[in-house]
């Protein structure tokens, strides 16, 4: 039975993989792949099907769809892996610091995690960036505002567990230094397991640049940013599906690859960080 | 259990007090006066100076930020929460208006959640490793993928458009009711299955079930009627966790489909940028979840004896 329950996380692992690696080589050779300029206006060929000469047919201002789809790997991948990496670093440090020193630090840092905890994200997020306007850097801060608490809370659970351990008391019986275990001893340890949060972390913030941006409220118009994209096609939905489709469906299957890769992981990973990863 | 009440009494308070904090906060952030962007919202043209200090005046804008709060503390206490700038009526009074639309279309996703999500997770569960165990998982990572707003407006194409089932905008028949329910449902669907699967797994590993196989009952009253009933008090807490999703998603899925609740209204002030609702609304949405979250820890003391409160671990 464990074999099997390894294998089928190995298969989520493999296909999940294999579809991140070709987003990021869409995003990385985006020039070369794309046939046209996404931004090129030409409104002789505007609402075109999907056919021959345009892939995915051509958007409202005759632009290439298929070719902002390509382009908008860029924004939505890079986007999401900025806002996740800073809240994994932001987490790890500030769960690193209430886990290993305890008392009373513990104590207040974890309080403010749990009221953070409490506030739901989305709407807090659509505030702020409501309020500061609409551009990346506002839309990365929103996102950035209350990601990190979940980091928070997962790798001081993970650093109470590592500090136990015998290699630390070794460390300090050496005369290490607060910074160094943490730094050398911790957070390397604590990583991995984290690794799997921040991979299906990467899959919830897709989702809401998009989601973000189709309000408006997020990478704005003209950017091939799928979600922006999906914003400006509204208008056609009825009379040209097409816009609508394209996008939609590449969202999806990005935040799916990284959902795949995950889950894999999270098979994989030792049973102890798991059960930790599911509180 | 009465200390654990005390302790999330007065952590709900904190939360209620940081929240009304920020929201109040959130009208500083804002670039520039907010004194000048009221009153270009209000006439549309830029104010003079004396314009803005007479505003400024009359509301107390020019007294310093921490008295200020307060200020806006004491009001709170008393129900107040300002006046919407675009139409002019008490923000309570707009929450209040619009909050039946969500609230119907909140309770119609979240049931029909449960009545698709429960029994696929309990079958799953019996069934761990079965094809249609490994099938349930796929279906359910491309539900938690499938971005909302985009559900909605496919579903739209789908049976408004082509095959012209369903209405695709508006409010008031049940046929309204389908559509926005189905794609609030489907990501709350999803979860809800694979975390009543692992629970009830969890459950059917444990003696009391191996005592019942032991004594001859059958599988159907062992799972359905043992194992249920101890599997889903964890499952209680996540439908509490739900409603920030049933929020979120209500906040998208009223705006695709323009859906008169609380969301699209929220989402329309702060296109209009009418900072008083936005204030309020946010306060109101906090309110509501850190009660919801309250009810919920209360309910897992009652529901589980099992269960002890020490504090964190």
């Amino acid at each position: 039975m464990y074999i099997l329950e390894v294998t089928r996380g190995k298969k989520m692992l493999l296909t999940g993989s294999i579809l991140i690696f070709g987003f990021m080589a869409l995003a990385v050779f985006a020039p070369f792949i794309a046939p046209y300029d996404p931004d090129d206006v030409k409104v002789e060929k505007r609402l075109l099907p999907p056919g021959e000469h345009h892939l995915m047919g051509t958007d409202g201002f005759g632009r290439d769809i298929f070719s902002r789809v390509v382009f908008g790997t860029r924004y939505s991948l890079f986007l999401a892996l900025v806002v996740v990496s800073i809240n994994l670093l932001l987490g790890l440090m500030v769960g690193s610091i209430a886990g290993y020193f305890g008392g009373l630090i513990d104590e207040l840092i974890m309080r403010i995690v749990d009221i953070l905890l409490a506030f739901p994200n989305i709407i807090l997020a659509l505030c702020i960036v409501g309020v500061l306007g609409p551009s990346i850097q506002n839309l990365i801060l929103a996102l950035v505002a209350l990601g990190w608490v979940g980091y928070t809370r997962v790798s001081r659970g993970l650093v109470l567990s590592i500090k136990e351990q015998g290699f630390i008391g070794a460390a300090k019986a050496l005369g290490g230094s607060n910074m160094y275990i943490i730094m050398r001893h911790i957070i390397p340890n604590a990583f991995p397991p984290l690794l799997v949060l921040a991979t299906l972390h990467v899959s919830h913030t897709i989702l809401s640049i998009a989601a973000l941006s189709f309000l408006g409220l997020g990478v704005q118009a003209p950017t091939p940013e799928w979600g922006a994209m999906l914003s400006e096609g509204k208008q056609f939905i009825f009379t040209h599906p097409h816009v609508m489709i394209f996008p939609g469906v590449a969202i999806t299957l990005s935040v799916l690859s990284f959902n795949l890769l995950g889950e894999g992981l999270r098979d994989v990973l030792d049973p102890r960080a798991r059960e930790v990863l599911n509180v | 259990m009465k200390r654990l009440l005390i302790q999330r009494l007065v952590s709900a308070v904190f939360v209620m007090l940081i929240a009304s904090f920020l929201s109040f906060s959130l009208l500083f952030s804002a670039p520039g006066n907010p004194a000048e962007t009221i009153l270009r919202q209000q006439s549309g043209l830029d104010p003079t100076y004396d314009e803005i200090e007479l505003f400024m005046k009359r509301h107390d804008l020019n007294r310093p930020f921490l008295v200020q709060c307060l200020q806006w503390l004491y009001l709170l206490t008393h129900g107040k929460l300002g006046v919407s700038l675009r139409t002019g009526e008490p923000v309570l009074e707009e929450f209040t208006a619009r909050f039946g639309a969500t609230f119907q279309l909140a309770v119609a996703a979240m049931a029909l959640s449960v009545i698709i999500g429960l029994p696929i997770g309990v079958f799953a569960a019996t069934k761990p490793n079965s094809l249609f165990d490994h099938i349930i998982r796929v279906v359910s990572l491309a539900g938690v993928s499938i971005p909302e707003f985009w559900l909605g407006l496919m579903l739209m194409l789908c049976f408004s458009l082509a095959l012209g089932w369903l209405p695709c905008f508006g409010h008031g028949t049940v046929r309204h009711l389908v559509l926005p329910m189905i794609t609030l449902a489907v990501g709350i669907t999803a979860s809800l299955m694979r975390f009543v699967r692992t629970s009830m797994l969890e459950v059917l590993n444990l003696d009391y079930i191996k005592t019942a196989k032991a004594k001859g009952l059958r599988e159907v009253v062992i799972v359905w009627k043992h194992a249920l009933k101890n599997a889903l008090i964890p499952v209680v807490t996540i439908l509490g966790t739900q409603l920030g999703h049933l929020l979120a998603g209500a906040v998208i899925v009223e705006t695709v489909f323009s859906w008169p609740g609380i969301g699209k209204f929220f989402v329309d002030s702060i296109y209009a940028r009418d900072y008083p609702v936005i204030q309020g609304f946010v306060l109101i949405i906090a309110a509501i979840y850190v009660l919801v979250n309250l009810l919920v820890d209360i309910l897992y003391v009652y529901l589980d004896p099992r269960v002890r409160y020490e504090g964190r671990s």
